[in-house]
C-alpha cells in the first residue's frame, strides 16, 4: 500500500496513495496508522482524495483506528468523493468522522 | 570414498590403486571409458579418476556420458592429463569434469584433490538431503490444501444449505441469488412466515469475505431465527410491527459489540416484514445499498433513500424502522453491495442506476425470471469465474 505522511502544524497528514482501499489494503492502512499513534501522533488528517473504491473491510479499519484514537485526537477524512462519499452516508459514518472536503479545509482551523 | 579409477596402463592402475588404498579408499579398476561406465552403473562410486586418452572410450566421453545419465546421487570427477593448456582444459571442463591431475602422480598433490573432492560431495550431500526435506513439506503442504479446499467444498454447500427453499407464501412470492466470492462468503439472508399475515425477512453482508465471514453469516443465522435468543425477546405481533425491525437491530448491535468477539467484522443489512393485511412493508435499514420498491400504481422502481448505521461497528446506535406502503403488485428489492463490484462489458463498474434500469425491465415479469434475467445480463452464475466480493439478492413480490 501506498501511504505518505508529512506534518503541517499541530496535524499529521497521511495520504493514501491508492485508487483502491479494498480488504488487501485494510490491514496495513491499520498497521500504519496505529504505529503514528504508537508515536504519539494524536492529530491525523487521513488525505483520501485519490480513493476511488473503498469496501466495507477499508471503513471498518477506519473505524476502529477512530476508537483506538478515542478522545485523545482526531481523525480527520479529507476529500471523500463519488462512491467513498456516498459509503459514508450509507453507513452514517459521515455523522462519525469529521469530514471536510480537503486537505486544507482541515488545516483552516488553524489559520485562522 | 568409494572410488573407480580408470586407465588403459596396467602400471599407472596399479599405482593409483596403491596410493588411494593407503590414504583408506576403496578402489576399483577399470582399463577404458566403456568398461568404467559400466561398473558405475552397479556400483555407487563417488569419485572417479580417469585418464584422457584410452581406446574404445576416452576421458571426455566418459565424463559427458556420467553428467547426461542424471544419476541419483553426484560422481565427482578428476581427469588425468600428460598434456597442459587452456584449451584441454577448457575441453574437459566442458565434458563435466570436476578436477584435473597431470601425470606423473604426486601423492601430496592428490591427497589436496581429494579433500577437495569431498568438500564438494558433502556439500552436494546436504543439498540433497535439504531438497528432499523440502519436498516432504512441500508434499503436507499440498495434501494440507488439498483438505482444506475439500473441506471449503462441502462448507460452500452446508452454507446455501441454511438458505431458504421455500419461495411461494400464500400471497408472497419470494425469490433470490446467491453466490459466494470463495466457496464460502460473509453474505447470508432468510425469510418465514410468523403467520398468515406476517413474513419476517432480512439480508445480512458481513464484512470481508472468506470463512471468518461465512461462520459469522452462520451466526447470525441462528441469532435471528425464530427460535434464536434475540428474536425470542419480544413476539413479533402485527401491533408490534412497527417497532420490531429497529428493535431487534439495536439489540443485534448491542449482542455483537458486547457479546461477541467479531474482530474487524461487522455487518450491513435489511431486515423486516410484510404485513399483508396491512399492505405495509416495515424495514430496518443498517448501512444495506439501498433497496428498491416496485409501486405497481405508477409503474415504476424507486430506489428507496435511506441510510442507517452498520451493526457491530459502534456501540449504542439508535436505529429507525422504515414504513411503506405495500399493495397487492408490490415488490421488494434487496441486494449485496458485490453487485456493484461487477464490472460491464465496457469495463466500468456495474452501478446502483443501472441495476434500477435492469429491475424496471422486468417488473412485469415473475421473480424466478427477474433472477434469471438478472443472471444473464450481469453475467452471474458463471463457473471459474472469482468474484471480488460475495453477491446475493432478494426479492419480495406481493402478488395479491
Amino acid at each position: 500500500m501506498k501511504i505518505s505522511t508529512r506534518t503541517e502544524g499541530d496535524f499529521t497528514i497521511a495520504t493514501i496513495e491508492e485508487v483502491r482501499m479494498d480488504a488487501a489494503i485494510a490491514p496495513e492502512l491499520k498497521n500504519h496508522i496505529s504505529q503514528l499513534l504508537a508515536d504519539g501522533v494524536t492529530r491525523i488528517v487521513l488525505d483520501i482524495s485519490a480513493v476511488q473504491f473503498m469496501d466495507s473491510s477499508s471503513l471498518g479499519a477506519l473505524v476502529s483506528l477512530l476508537k483506538m484514537i478515542g478522545n485523545r485526537g482526531d481523525l480527520i477524512i479529507a476529500g471523500a468523493k463519488g462512491i467513498v462519499a456516498d459509503l459514508f452516508k450509507l453507513t452514517r459514518m459521515d455523522r462519525v468522522f469529521r469530514m471536510v472536503p480537503s486537505v486544507d479545509a482541515a488545516l483552516e482551523p488553524l489559520a485562522a | 570414498m568409494n572410488i573407480l579409477v580408470v586407465d588403459d596402463a596396467r602400471d599407472m592402475q596399479l599405482i593409483l590403486r596403491r596410493i588411494l588404498t593407503l590414504m583408506g579408499h576403496q578402489v576399483m579398476l577399470a582399463g577404458n571409458g566403456q568398461e568404467a561406465w559400466q561398473l558405475i552403473q552397479q556400483h555407487n562410486f563417488q569419485l572417479v579418476i580417469s585418464d584422457w586418452v584410452m581406446p574404445v572410450m576416452d576421458g571426455p566421453t566418459l565424463c559427458r556420458t556420467i553428467r547426461e545419465a542424471n544419476l541419483s546421487h553426484y560422481v565427482y570427477i578428476i581427469l588425468l592429463t600428460g598434456m597442459s593448456g587452456t584449451q584441454n582444459l577448457i575441453h574437459g571442463m566442458d565434458a563435466g569434469a570436476d578436477d584435473f591431475a597431470t601425470k606423473p602422480i604426486v601423492r601430496e598433490e592428490l591427497e589436496v584433490r581429494l579433500r577437495a573432492a569431498q568438500r564438494i560431495l558433502d556439500l552436494e550431500h546436504t543439498l540433497e538431503e535439504k531438497n528432499g526435506h523440502l519436498e516432504r513439506v512441500n508434499q503436507s503442504l499440498s495434501a494440507a490444501q488439498q483438505l482444506i479446499q475439500n473441506d471449503l467444498q462441502r462448507a460452500a454447500s452446508l452454507q446455501t444449505g441454511v438458505l431458504p427453499s421455500q419461495k411461494l407464501f400464500t400471497r408472497l412470492c419470494v425469490d433470490w441469488h446467491f453466490e459466494p466470492a470463495q466457496y464460502i462468503g460473509g453474505d447470508t439472508f432468510n425469510y418465514f412466515p410468523i403467520n398468515d399475515e406476517l413474513l419476517f425477512f432480512y439480508s445480512i453482508d458481513v464484512s470481508g469475505h472468506g470463512i471468518s465471514s461465512a461462520l459469522l453469516s452462520m451466526c447470525l443465522q441462528t441469532l435471528l431465527s425464530s427460535t434464536g435468543e434475540l428474536y425470542c425477546v419480544d413476539e413479533l405481533t402485527r401491533s408490534n410491527a412497527a417497532r420490531f425491525p429497529s428493535r431487534l437491530a439495536e439489540r443485534l448491535n448491542y449482542h455483537l459489540n458486547h457479546m461477541l468477539d467479531t474482530g474487524d467484522h461487522y455487518l450491513t443489512l435489511i431486515m423486516g416484514l410484510v404485513d399483508i393485511v396491512e399492505e405495509r412493508l416495515y424495514f430496518v435499514q443498517a448501512g444495506h445499498p439501498k433497496p428498491f420498491l416496485y409501486d405497481p400504481l405508477n409503474g415504476r422502481v424507486e430506489k428507496i433513500d435511506c441510510t442507517g448505521f452498520p451493526i457491530g461497528l459502534l456501540p449504542d446506535m439508535e436505529y429507525e424502522t422504515i414504513q411503506l406502503p405495500f399493495p397487492p403488485g408490490s415488490r421488494f428489492i434487496m441486494y449485496s453491495d458485490g453487485i456493484l463490484e461487477l464490472q460491464k462489458p465496457s469495463g466500468e463498474c456495474f452501478t446502483e442506476t443501472d441495476l434500477q434500469e435492469q429491475l424496471q425491465e422486468v417488473m412485469g415479469l415473475p421473480a424466478r425470471q427477474v433472477i434469471s434475467h438478472l443472471n444473464k445480463e450481469l453475467g452471474l452464475s458463471q463457473r471459474g469465474i472469482d468474484r471480488p466480493d460475495d453477491i446475493s439478492l432478494l426479492t419480495i413480490d406481493f402478488c395479491g
